[in-house]
């Protein structure tokens, strides 16, 4: 019953999502012009500790998340709030501690207008990339990037963000 | 001497129905046995008294009676008529909210593509990851926190510790 359902919600929504595909095809294009805001939110952890004490300038959101990664990291504190408001396929570069840098390119999804694709590069302080890493994410949803030296760390919280008036369709 | 013969056995042998053997034993029985004599003797009166009963008349409209009880006993079952959507049976229970589901799915479809919120993904999809020579990369989900996190780390574990004051270049 219920594989005879999902069969026919497939076949009946197939239609849709072709029209979607090249709806949003248009869409993405238009977006493409405006750029995007992106915040990086550094924070070192150091120290070890099964209730973490954090830094209250971080905020309640990033704070859970956080605490959700069980990391196990004694206390949390805010190194930096970066904003950069970029055109898509360019790169912007964010400084960390320790000489070091994350590079970030933000490329509109081909097909749909609302997620975003994150390329991000960790620079270490010789100037090497060590990590490349692309994420394929909803505009204003954070994702971490963990960089452990030694005892301590350095996290970042990356969100790409697209003003509502900015968003397609309105 | 043999145990006497059953009832049955003794109608069986009046009416001439028993094996030329079986027939001949009980014969024999009966001849030396007083209360199996007696018994082949009643039977023998009883049959001679069914043979003499007169048979009484069965009027026509008597047999038509009973024939009519016998036949509404006997009647098949009505054939059922068979048509396309009676032959559909429960693959019909099983279309009509199915088909209600995909209805509501193709309105929310629709309205999704002129409101503009197309399909989106609810959680960041880590599409690439490729750390340097000489360091690891791992990426995990925490569905507690609801958030993607990438840690890049050395292989040997071997780079120093972030500073103290965790300021670094800043």
């Amino acid at each position: 019953m219920a594989r005879a359902l999902s069969r026919a919600v497939l076949l009946l929504m197939a239609p849709c999502w072709v029209y979607a595909a090249g709806f949003g095809g248009d869409a993405a294009k238009k977006v493409a012009a405006l750029g995007v805001e992106i915040e990086v939110v550094v924070i070192k952890a150091s120290g070890r500790g099964l209730k973490p004490d954090f830094d209250g300038r971080i905020s309640a959101e990033l704070r859970k998340k956080l605490a959700g990664c069980h990391l196990a990291y004694g206390k949390y504190a805010l190194v930096d709030v970066q904003h950069k408001s970029a055109r898509y396929k360019r790169k912007v570069i964010c400084i960390l501690p320790g000489k070091e840098a994350l590079a970030i390119i933000c490329t509109p999804h081909t097909s749909r207008t609302h997620p975003v694709r994150v390329a991000t590069q960790v620079i270490d302080g010789a100037g090497k990339i060590i990590q490349r890493a692309q994420v394929l994410l909803p505009y204003n949803k954070a994702f971490l990037i963990h960089r452990p030296k030694g005892a301590s760390a350095v996290i970042m919280g990356i969100t790409a963000y697209k003003h509502p008036s900015k968003m397609p369709g309105r | 001497m043999k145990p006497c013969p059953s009832d049955t056995q003794l109608g069986a042998f009046l009416d001439g129905e028993l094996p030329e053997a079986e027939a001949a034993a009980i014969e024999a029985h009966v001849a030396t046995c007083e209360r199996c004599a007696a018994e082949v003797a009643a039977y023998a009166r009883l049959d001679k008294l069914v043979a003499t009963a007169p048979v009484p008349e069965v009027a026509d409209d008597e047999w038509a009676a009973a024939w009519s009880t016998i036949a509404a006993r006997i009647a098949p079952e009505p054939a059922q008529t068979s048509t396309l959507w009676s032959r559909l049976g429960r693959l019909r229970t099983a279309l009509v909210p199915a088909a209600a589901a995909a209805l509501i799915a193709l309105a929310a479809g629709v309205w999704a593509l002129h409101s503009g919120r197309v399909l989106v993904p609810v959680q960041a999809v880590v599409e690439e990851i490729e750390p340097a020579e000489g360091y690891t990369a791992n990426c995990f989900y925490s569905a507690e926190a609801d958030v993607t996190i990438i840690t890049v780390l050395p292989t040997d574990g071997q780079e120093e510790a972030w500073d103290d004051n965790g300021q670094g270049p800043l």
